[in-house]
């Protein structure tokens, strides 16, 4: 009758066995011809597994660990720069066209006055060209049609807000000013301190 | 454990990389030998090992201090090892590639023949784990390396007690039936 008792060897090298049961399964393996070549095997496996030795790292490993730290907290440092950056080039920029919007409005009044004042000038280019060149000038003279209408529209804006420009010009002066102080902020955070970089930066 | 150890931990868990550095120091040799026996590489191992202690680090705020540390980094290094095989899609590694083999503690008494004696040994040994599985040479490792219970071995491997019996079990059954050709090829 075939048996395997391989599942009990190896209980047995483990010590999970009773005392009883490691007895009786010595016992069987004094006399049975099939599960002492099977016991051999395990018990050779057991022993080369036993004796091999144990391994070291190369010398500075724990050294090394710190060095490598630093590296991977810096990686995930990263993203957050990016997002930094982001910040700044977002403010800097709002900062940027809220500056430019008196100048923009400006060149809308002038155009408009240009345009308002010229009108003989937007009749003959479509009335007097050759054919050939009816196409383009209709185009350009669409454009400055274009420019007029936006030049009346900042016209009609400028007007409506002039009897509280004193107002408006404070509230654009405060919504500017915390524009600029995001962007320090964001830059100096970016940076860690004040250096010649953040300084330019700011003079900008 | 040493007495510091609880301390270590604490100061660790506040960021304090020194302390944290010590844990590195006093179980660097087990986590390292671990990962050795896994990948079979030395290179290797110092990468698993490196990325083990790094994991600990960042995710020492789950470790349960009623548990043993050393089981802790087991755990970590084990996932760690058992993915990046997995990853390559290998079973076993190639007995045919050339692997860095690790320093190991030798007793500086022994003559030449004994250390010839004991790289052969060694190589032997590694060739045994080669051929086993990822999920069975774990918990050779574990068992033989580490000294770990059954008990200890499933904790650190999320796993349950009959299942490191059934793996060790046939994991030794896999290497009985090769052991007496791998000490005869050398």
């Amino acid at each position: 009758m075939t048996h395997d008792l391989r599942e009990q060897m190896s209980l047995m090298l483990d010590g999970r066995l009773t005392a009883q049961e490691r007895a009786d399964l010595m016992a069987h393996l004094a006399t049975c011809e099939e599960c002492r070549p099977q016991w051999a095997a395990f018990h050779q496996v057991d022993r080369v597994l036993a004796e091999a030795a144990r391994v070291a790292p190369a010398p500075g490993f724990a050294t090394r660990f710190p060095g490598r730290l630093a590296r991977q907290q810096a990686r995930r440092a990263a993203p957050r720069r990016v997002f930094a950056g982001i910040g700044v080039f977002a403010t800097g920029a709002a900062a940027i066209m809220l500056l430019a919007v008196p100048m923009l409005l400006a060149v809308w009044d002038g155009v408009h006055d240009l345009v308002q004042g010229a009108p003989s000038l937007v009749n003959n280019l479509i009335v007097g060209a050759p054919s050939q060149l009816i196409y383009s000038t209709t185009l350009a003279a669409r454009w400055l049609v274009t420019l007029r209408a936006l030049g009346e529209a900042g016209q009609s804006v400028v007007s409506a807000l002039s009897p509280s420009a004193g107002l408006i010009l404070a509230s654009y002066m405060l919504v500017l000013a915390v524009v600029v102080l995001a962007w320090i902020t964001i830059v100096r955070g970016v940076s860690g301190r004040w250096n010649s970089t953040t300084l330019v930066l700011v003079w900008l | 454990m040493n007495d510091n150890e609880p301390a270590d931990i604490t100061a660790a868990l506040r960021g304090n990389t020194a302390a944290f550095t010590r844990l590195v120091e006093a179980y660097q040799r087990p986590v390292y030998n671990l990962a050795y026996r896994m990948l079979g590489d030395a290179d290797e191992a110092e990468e698993a090992a490196q990325e083990t202690f790094l994991r600990a680090y960042t995710q020492l705020g789950t470790y349960q201090p009623g548990r043993k540390f050393s089981s802790w980094l087991f755990s970590i290094a084990s996932h760690y090892c058992i993915d990046l095989l997995r990853r390559r899609r290998l079973t076993w590694l190639s007995i045919e590639d050339e692997q860095a083999p690790a320093e190991m503690l030798t007793s500086e008494e022994l003559g030449p023949e004994d250390t010839m004696l004991e790289k052969e040994q060694e190589k032997t040994v590694r060739k045994m784990l080669a051929t086993l599985p990822p999920d069975y040479r774990l918990p050779v490792v574990l068992r033989y390396w580490h000294n770990l219970s059954y008990e200890e071995i499933a904790q650190a491997t999320h796993s349950t007690v009959s299942a490191v019996k059934s793996k060790l079990f046939r994991a030794r059954t896999m290497l009985a039936n090769q052991v007496g050709q791998l000490q005869t090829s050398g």
